[in-house]
């Protein structure tokens, strides 16, 4: 127990996603804690999956399972698609979310233009230096927000992926 | 096991059942003309036959629009119902035998159409090879209702 606390006290590592929201200026990123992510891959060739929408580029085949690659920035700025640019980094999460189908947990690849940052974060921190603020519209109208906070210069989005992989996203 | 036609477009690679092919053509002379009708492009064969061109490039970069028609392209003319149809392709793609009961579905995340068009994902080492829906594919080729329903989805 103490050695948990210990650790809660040095901080946790957490992960933070540069995100491009078209309708806020400053570093915006999107934070992922040590326990959702499972590894940060380099760059590698995407399996474009036809008619899929800008935010699902496509498809990458991780340790035998086939994982949808999420473009957070189409995803977050639907209605400004620009030009495709390459990927820097893809993160493999977990989602939280189980398959409809077989009720297995679901990954997810997300892939990012910039290079990812690794912040440790203690309680403390969260508790006292997280200021709670409105999320960007662009940010909102996706609809899966959780939260949105700023610490020093970042704005810090915490986004819930499960309708994306479930399926459940487009449909909503 | 089952026998499958493999074709390549661009780094993408895709397969049909053998058994639908029937052929692989080249565009090299500069006689070729695509006849156009009622919004579809055709492939004239021999025999005064004609195959439904299918720009498969395109419709893997997105909702089928299509590209001007290259010299030197491939065709892959497979057969569906009473219909022939034209797939393009890079190089002229090679016959392989390929276990389809460890097909994989896509994944959740992908509904609709990409599911109707791509039933299954077939693994070969480090390669996914996609499967592809003929009849999906074959409505394809009249490009712009579903062009529309697909930017009409991903604006949702």
């Amino acid at each position: 127990m103490s050695m948990k606390n210990e650790r809660q006290q040095l901080g946790l590592r957490s992960f933070l996603l540069p995100l491009a929201v078209s309708d806020s200026p400053g570093n915006f990123v999107c934070l992922f804690t040590q326990n959702q992510v499972v590894e940060i891959l380099e760059p590698r060739f995407v399996l474009q999956i036809p008619g899929s929408p800008g935010y699902l580029p496509g498809v990458l085949l991780y340790h035998d399972s086939l994982l949808p690659v999420i473009d957070l920035d189409e995803l977050c700025n639907r209605r400004q698609a620009g030009p495709r640019k390459r990927y820097r980094q893809l993160v493999v999460v977990r989602t939280g979310a189980a398959d409809p189908a077989t009720g297995a947990p679901l990954k997810a690849v997300v892939a990012v233009k910039a290079q990812v940052r690794i912040a440790k974060i203690s309680g403390k921190e969260l508790a006292e230096s997280f200021e709670r603020q409105e999320a960007p519209p662009s940010l909102n109208a996706s609809g899966l927000v959780r939260g949105c906070f700023r610490r020093q210069d970042d704005a810090i989005a915490l986004l819930d992926l499960g309708p994306v992989v479930r399926g459940a996203y487009a449909t909503t | 096991m089952k026998m499958l036609y493999l074709a390549q477009i661009g780094r993408q690679l895709f397969a049909v059942d053998k058994e639908c092919v029937i052929g692989v053509g080249t565009c090299n002379g500069g006689s070729f003309k695509p006849i156009e009708e009622e919004g579809r492009r055709y492939l004239p064969l021999p025999h005064g036959d004609r195959a439904v061109i299918c720009d498969v490039g395109a419709l893997m970069a997105g909702y089928g629009e299509r590209a001007p028609l290259k010299r030197g392209i491939h065709y892959l003319i497979v057969a569906h119902d009473d219909q022939a149809l034209a797939l393009t392709m890079t190089g002229k793609g090679r016959i392989v035998a390929a276990d389809v009961a460890v097909t994989r579905p896509l994944p959740p995340a992908f509904t609709s159409w990409s599911r109707t068009l791509v039933p299954g994902v077939l693994i070969n080492g480090m390669d996914l090879i996609l499967l592809l829906d003929l009849q999906t594919v074959l409505e394809t080729t009249v490009t712009q209702p579903r062009q529309a329903e697909c930017r009409a989805q991903e604006k949702r």
